[in-house]
């Protein structure tokens, strides 16, 4: 009766509580969302939701909640024993999310956090994502705790040999995999039947990350190489992706593609789509043209590409921001003599905000190299300002295109931004379409 | 014709199938952006979806909401074939990239509905498994509860508390290591 009374003074004309009507399995997925201390606390609400959160299929810890403490001692308490008390009475078969959430500073205060206590309880649930951002923490063993992994995402941890092995051996659906601010301590490198995306960022490591993708996939692989793995490292990840069919690779620098590693390496043969992002990494790389043409011509097969962010510089102004590498005052880039290879096989070819004021280069150097090339994108890239400019340069230039022979060209597209001075690469452009009658050009304002 | 055949690709492409919704109105939609939805996908599997699919659990106006979402979601996914994209094969990873940002903000405006609306559009996307919408819609329930207190999220969501106030605070005493 006095439950009766209650309900009709609550709902008294408003809405219903749909909420609580849900399914108890929509009512966990809901909860999933939530950090695992909010979702205890839906205990309370009413009768109906007393034990929701012990089969909640997440696990969401983060030290961020706890930190609100003025001493710092007592936040370290609260962490530890709210999840020690959550772990031991959460109850559920199979986890959908693992989620940690441990900044580093926290753990230079807090070196006494269980952490090492609760990755294995979390792991072995099996689940189906898995995120870990705890400092110097480690991925144990854990028998079959991997088979149901699609996202793995590490952030700061220390990843020993066993990790290497347990990732070749024990995740047979794995397609993400995220190194973010890890030390890898492990040779022999990471094998994969089902790798999609990997990203490999500010890893520290002596021992270059080698990875090998056994079954024809697409794999993006993102490094900064600023702080990220040594440039040997860098080289040895890029050569051991040789048997991928789709590549992607961001933040790259030149000397990734010059080190000599890389010949130890079978070509690319099976690569038919690749693209360069922010590679060479640094505007001031003077390798870039050298570097690009040697992983040319690796690839020999290559149908599709594209290159994003293709930094032209002098390297007048720009500083290099590694200490170890010489100051690029006066160094102009290296170019020499022609190295790209010949690509027979490159159809489709888009530049996506490259910097094309050093008279087109880069665009000069791959159509020269692509006799069957068939559509062309230049997409918001920087353009000459025109010919006042260029001086003598203008002049050089039809001369330079006697060789650019892309009969085949049926498609050209300039996608430029408003304000953006187009006029120059029409007429560069115009000049190839002499040899391409099909060629249909077409311009958009973006 | 050959509907039945193999690999006929166009003529999949091209198929419609007909959703009829709790209250007898008939949504005519591609089989792609059904398929969005996995009990039509078993059911156009199953080769039973001829004379219309009917969708008892789902009034019209919840429906029609389902489908805008399944039509904006289903052309994202075949993006990548981009037959009517108007760009060459190459610019696809721009294009992707920018309907990426574009489709977030569909999401972010298609669920700027009233909470009667949001539980129903819950209970459709449960019964059709449409794993990406089910997912939104329990976002936006949970982050509706960020950060609020038991007492906060009771009044927001009407729900009545049939605890007594003994149980209550045997609870409270049990859970008191999430409370502190």
């Amino acid at each position: 009766m006095e439950v009766a009374a209650k309900r009709s003074r609550a709902a008294g004309g408003s809405a219903p509580d749909r909420l609580s009507a849900l399914p108890d399995d929509l009512r966990r997925r809901v909860l999933s969302f939530l950090s695992s201390r909010q979702s205890v606390r839906t205990t309370v609400l009413s009768k109906q939701w007393v034990d929701l959160w012990r089969s909640v299929p997440a696990i969401n810890l983060y030290s961020l909640e706890f930190e609100r403490e003025r001493k710092r001692n007592n936040a370290l308490r609260k962490m530890n024993d709210f999840t020690s008390k959550f772990l031991m009475l959460h109850n559920t078969e199979c986890l959908d999310v693992f989620g940690l959430h441990i900044p580093s500073y926290i753990r230079y205060y807090h070196p006494r956090l269980d952490v090492h206590r609760w990755i294995p309880r979390g792991i072995k649930y099996q689940p189906l994502v898995i995120e870990i951002y705890a400092h110097q923490s480690v991925i144990p063993c854990l028998g079959s705790a991997f088979h149901r992994l699609k996202k793995l995402d590490l952030s700061d941890l220390s990843l020993d040999h066993s990790f290497s092995e347990r990732l070749n051996s024990g995740c047979p659906v794995l397609e993400d995999l995220v190194l973010d601010g890890c030390s890898n301590e492990f040779a022999g490198g990471i094998q994969s039947d089902t790798l999609k995306n990997l990203v490999v960022n500010y890893c520290r490591s002596d021992v270059a990350v080698a990875l090998v993708v056994r079954a024809p996939s697409s794999i993006s692989v993102m490094d900064d190489c600023q702080f990220g793995v040594s440039q040997k490292g860098q080289t040895i990840l890029v050569g051991s992706l040789f048997n991928v069919t789709s590549l992607t690779l961001e933040g790259f620098g030149a000397t990734a593609f010059l080190d000599k590693e890389l010949d130890n390496f079978p070509t690319f043969d099976d690569l038919r789509t690749l693209s360069l992002m922010r590679c060479p990494s640094s505007k001031s790389d003077v390798q870039k043209f050298k570097a690009l043409g040697r992983f040319l011509q690796k690839s020999p097969n290559l149908e599709k590409l594209t290159m994003q962010h293709f930094w032209y510089s002098e390297g007048t102004e720009r500083k290099a921001l590694k200490c170890d590498q010489p100051f690029l005052e006066t160094v102009r880039p290296v170019v020499g003599p022609i190295e790209f290879p010949v690509l027979e096989n490159l159809r489709n070819l888009f530049l996506n905000k490259c910097d094309l004021r050093d008279d087109f280069r880069i665009l000069r150097h791959l159509l020269q190299s692509s006799p069957n090339l068939e559509t062309l994108t230049v997409w918001c890239c920087e353009l000459p300002e025109g010919p006042a400019e260029g001086k003598g340069k203008a002049k050089s230039r039809s001369l330079n295109l006697v060789c650019c022979q892309c009969n085949k060209l049926k498609s050209t597209e300039i996608i430029y931004k408003k304000g953006g001075k187009v006029q120059e690469l029409v007429n560069f452009l115009l000049d190839i379409s002499h040899s391409a009658p099909e060629n249909k050009m077409t311009l958009a304002k973006v | 014709m050959a509907s039945a055949g193999s690999g006929d690709e166009k003529a999949a492409a091209a198929a419609m199938i007909t959703l009829i919704s709790s209250d007898n109105e008939k949504f005519e939609v591609t089989e792609a952006t059904a398929t969005l939805s996995q009990t039509i996908r078993h059911m156009i599997e199953d080769g039973c979806t001829d004379g219309g699919v009917p969708l008892p659990n789902v009034t019209s106006k919840i429906l029609a909401r389902v489908i805008e979402y399944c039509k904006k979601h289903a052309t994202a996914a075949a993006g990548e074939e981009g037959s009517s994209s108007s760009f060459s094969d190459a610019a696809f990873l721009e294009v992707d990239r920018a309907f990426l940002e574009e489709l977030e903000e569909f999401d972010d405006a298609f669920l700027e509905v009233d909470r009667a609306t949001l539980f129903d559009l819950i209970l459709a996307a449960n019964y059709l498994d449409i794993k990406g919408l089910l997912n939104l819609t329990c976002q936006k329930v949970a982050d509706s509860v960020k950060g609020k207190t038991p007492e906060q999220i009771r009044e927001m969501y009407n729900i009545v508390n049939d605890l007594t106030p003994e149980e209550e605070a045997e609870i409270r005493r049990e859970t008191q290591w999430a409370f502190e």
